[in-house]
């Protein structure tokens, strides 16, 4: 590139910027954008706008279906429970207790996990080696089995939950973010700056970490998703929230009875978590790709 | 008078793994000894495999010796702080477009080395990199671009800015024209002698083309399987070879085709 | 007789900024039988020639040329089947980083195998017969030994049980070489075939291309970007800057008579064991860099970095022709 453009006007685009423009003109990943951005700001603002209370029950009005099979009621879009409470309000409620505490774990998980991995990473010796087969005993048993022995531990509610969630996806994440760092360490330009004297903090915030962008998108892709799942499967058990909190997979877990007379109730807030999930990773990959196409 | 460099029974050895409990010493270079005066260029030659890039990376900082000392001076480089160190000895890497992180704008590739082994202020900064730049023939429109922009060769001349901002005496380089073409390789070798005279630098290079270190350097060290088997002056290495590997490399090898 | 005449070759390439001409006008006579170096550094199109006498262009270039003759056939009247067809018989070509286009997760051997000639039902037959009589066929081991001692690897069970990875490039490269008289080509292109290799490996590399086109009168086409090792090996050379052919000749004529100023300046790279120039001092080099693609000078390209240029040379010179050395150049000159 030349420097023949005698107004200035032309300006050097940095590398997050034109991620960002390539991104853009990705149709479906920008619509996953915005509807994760709608999902989250409805969700904090549900108890707002929901048109009854989550708790209110109404005894007249049980098991109805949603407002479009006969016998359903507009008052109640997607129909009650067996208490006359109304789906549509738990449902987001629920939503904003399943959503709000994955999106809380991802990001307290991804700061501990990455300062770790790095840390790990950029140190030698006998602590690094230490974490490390630790990490790799802990890494064995399945992150499932792990957050629920936590529970058992901790005692059942919402918060124990999410706590220990994020102590069984921890490891993975530390894993990741150390393959990622000693991946990106064998690189010629951060043996340079090694030699021009950085320190290990300059040499991970300006040399590491712009570049391992990718890598780091899967692994809070992935975090996410496992979140999520966890949360409300711990919800459906009876471990997580426990009633009259509203959370998405004791939601589910409490209609199972009633499936066969009102499938609706365990329908909804099923396709309500796999939409979440579909939207997220519909997003991250756009990203991704566009990241992969803006380093080529 | 102390020479500039001052090498003397260096070695270093890898330690390779064995069988299950056992590991071997492999002998990557050893015992080297040599010296460097201001403005002299030193062209270390060997095929590969035979401990250059090695040797050259222990100068450097990049690896530690086994045994043996480096004086700088007269100081043995123990005695140097890492950023004294950076200030005598600066590196050129083999490939520009491996060793620019491309995340940074060159301006702040530049700035780095300045802003972590010396105390100038940021205008003094920016002068110096001013100047730098002008050294390497490189317009400071520059600063602003990333490296995937930049041509090879301009991408040379940013590591060759980038080792020759804070005025070391002396600058390593490895392999850096391997991966250009003829007259590229021409300007380089132009740019360096240029700068050698300007600056006084002296030079440690790797390289192959006995062409081309035959015109630039001041001495030649033969290195083989880690071992130096011949050292001296250019004029006498290449007119009169001792060794039999010596004949070999320096030999263009191609006979006459055309009888 | 020519085996491959190509006259006025030109490619168009779509970019964001226009229609680049990234070949202009270009014309390569490939005489049987002969080495021919097309000389040119990094970015002048030598690739995209040989990508274009191929067939292997991206299908949104514009590939436009008078003469595209292999022998007696036109290559620009076939379509994609006969071409591909005609190609892989007639032609090899082997490239540069010779290890990054072996497979790497299967062994030499079984690389090899898939390129020697597929087995026909008559080669079948004949084998069966030959057991029969007792007669000594050529089994696909034994012909993969001739194949490797003709490319000068002498310990080829070692070798053949490898994977590329454990090799080096020398090697690497002298398998390929032998992939690619496999089928015994008329023609083979070598582009840039020892860049990025020692000097030692690469004297070995044309001193093995050298034997193959004395001993089976194989026509190479060597595309290379240094000047002094090409010229050493070259029968008839063709010179290249930015997609302009700039001189073409045999070796006497150019090395004697230059008359581009381009290819003057590629002579000065020879530097030979007599000191020409003082020790230390400047190299020759033309003034400048190789402009980018998308600005190429109007007329002929070398116009701007010339050390002879005037004001005629924004139009694009024509061909000059004497005796079998062809030329461009408003102001050529002998060389002093």
């Amino acid at each position: 590139m030349l420097i023949n453009n005698g107004f200035n006007e032309d300006k050097v685009q940095s590398p997050l910027r034109y991620i960002w423009c390539i991104f853009r003109s990705k149709g479906i990943a920008v619509v996953a954008m915005w509807l994760i951005i709608t999902l989250i700001i409805t969700s904090i603002f549900a108890p707002w706008f929901v048109p009854h209370s989550p708790l209110a029950q109404d005894a007249e009005k049980m098991l109805l279906p949603p407002y479009w099979v006969e016998g359903g009621d507009i008052n109640h879009i997607l129909g009650t429970d067996d208490l006359g409470r109304d789906s549509f309000s738990r449902l987001f409620h629920g939503l904003q207790l399943t959503l709000g505490g994955a999106l809380f774990i991802t990001l307290i998980v991804t700061l501990v996990g990455m300062f770790l991995g790095a840390t790990a990473a950029l140190t030698k010796g006998i602590k690094a080696s230490v974490l490390h087969h630790l990490l790799d005993a802990l890494l064995m048993i399945p992150s499932l089995l792990s957050a629920l022995i936590l529970i058992t531990i901790f005692g059942p509610s919402y918060s124990n939950c999410l706590i220990a969630i994020a102590l069984s996806l921890l490891p993975q994440l530390i894993r990741a973010s150390f393959l990622a760092t000693e991946l990106e360490l064998n690189k010629q330009y951060i043996i340079a700056l090694q030699l021009d004297g950085a320190t290990k903090f300059r040499l991970f915030r300006y040399g590491i970490l712009p570049n391992i962008l990718e890598p780091t998108v899967t692994m809070i892709n992935r975090l996410f998703t496992l979140a999520l799942i966890e949360i409300a499967t711990l919800g459906f058990l009876g471990f997580g929230a426990q009633l009259p909190q509203t959370e998405l997979g004791s939601i589910i877990a409490s209609s199972v009875e009633l499936i066969y007379l009102s499938p609706w109730l365990v329908a909804f807030p099923g396709i309500a978590i796999f939409l979440v999930i579909l939207i997220v990773n519909v997003f991250s990959e756009g990203l991704r790709h566009a990241i992969i196409e803006g380093e080529e | 008078m102390q020479p500039l460099l001052n090498i003397s029974n260096l070695c270093k050895n890898f330690k390779t793994a064995t069988g299950l409990f056992t590991s071997r010493q492999k002998k990557a270079f050893g015992p080297i000894n040599f010296t460097l005066e201001k403005s002299q260029t030193l062209a270390i030659v060997g095929e590969s495999g035979s401990g250059k890039s090695a040797l050259v990376r222990t100068i450097a900082g990049l690896l530690k010796a086994s045994s043996g000392d480096i004086y700088i001076k007269g100081q043995p480089i123990s005695s140097l702080s890492s950023q004294q160190r950076c200030l005598s000895v600066r590196m050129i890497f083999q490939d520009p477009s491996t060793s620019l992180n491309p995340k940074t704008t060159i301006e702040k590739i530049l700035n780095a080395p300045l802003e972590l082994n010396t105390d100038l202020d940021p205008e003094s900064r920016q002068q110096q990199i001013f100047d730098t730049l002008k050294l390497v023939d490189l317009l400071p429109d520059y600063l602003t671009f990333y490296p995937n922009m930049l041509s090879s060769m301009q991408k040379h001349q940013v590591a060759i800015a980038r080792a020759l901002i804070l005025n070391p005496d002396i600058i390593i380089a490895d392999e850096i024209l391997a991966t250009l073409d003829i007259s590229l390789r021409f300007k380089i070798v132009n740019l360096l002698l240029k700068i050698q005279k300007i600056k006084g630098v002296s030079y440690i290079f790797v390289a192959h083309n006995m062409h081309l270190v035959r015109h630039m350097s001041d001495h030649i060290m033969v290195l083989h399987q880690g071992e130096i088997i011949e050292q001296g002056l250019t004029e006498t290495i290449c007119e009169n070879p001792q060794q039999e590997h010596t004949k070999y490399l320096l030999l263009n090898h191609q006979p006459d085709y055309r009888k | 007789m020519a085996l491959l005449d190509i006259r006025n070759l030109s490619i168009d390439i779509e970019t964001a900024q226009g229609t680049i001409r990234v070949i202009d006008k270009a014309s390569l006579n490939i005489i049987d039988g002969s080495i021919h170096g097309l000389i040119g550094e990094s970015g002048s199109g030598k690739s995209l020639i040989a990508k274009a006498i191929l067939g292997l262009h991206n299908h949104n270039w514009t590939v436009t040329a008078d003469r595209m003759f292999l022998g007696k056939t036109d290559l620009s009247k076939l379509s994609q089947k006969e071409r591909r067809q005609i190609l892989g018989k007639e032609i090899s070509m082997i490239f540069q980083k010779p290890r990054s286009y072996l497979d790497p997760s299967q062994k030499i051997i079984t690389q090899i195998k898939s390129v020697l000639p597929q087995k026909t039902f008559r080669v079948h037959l004949r084998r069966i017969l030959g057991k029969v009589r007792r007669v000594n066929t050529q089994s696909t081991r034994v012909q993969i030994k001739e194949l490797l001692h003709k490319v000068g690897i002498q310990n080829d069970t070692s070798v053949l049980n490898c994977y590329p990875h454990q090799l080096s490039e020398g090697l690497c490269q002298k398998i390929m070489i032998a992939m690619a008289i496999a089928n015994n080509p008329r023609l083979i292109i070598a582009d840039e075939p020892t860049t990025s290799m020692e000097s030692v490996t690469q004297s070995q590399i044309f001193r093995l291309l050298y034997k193959l086109n004395q001993l089976n009168n194989t026509t190479l086409l060597i595309l290379s970007n240094n000047f002094a090792n090409t010229s050493n090996i070259s029968d008839y050379m063709t010179l290249i800057y930015c997609g302009q052919t700039v001189e073409s000749g045999s070796y006497k004529q150019i090395i004697s008579s230059a008359m581009h100023p381009y290819t003057q300046a590629m002579i000065k790279t020879i530097l030979t064991d007599n000191q020409i120039n003082e020790h230390k001092g400047q190299l020759y080099t033309l003034p400048g860099n190789i402009p980018s693609s998308n600005q190429l000078p109007i007329g002929c390209r070398l116009g701007p970095r010339c050390p002879r240029a005037q004001r005629t040379c924004v139009i694009n010179p024509s061909i000059t022709i004497q005796k079998n050395h062809s030329f461009r150049c408003h102001f050529p000159t002998k060389l002093s």
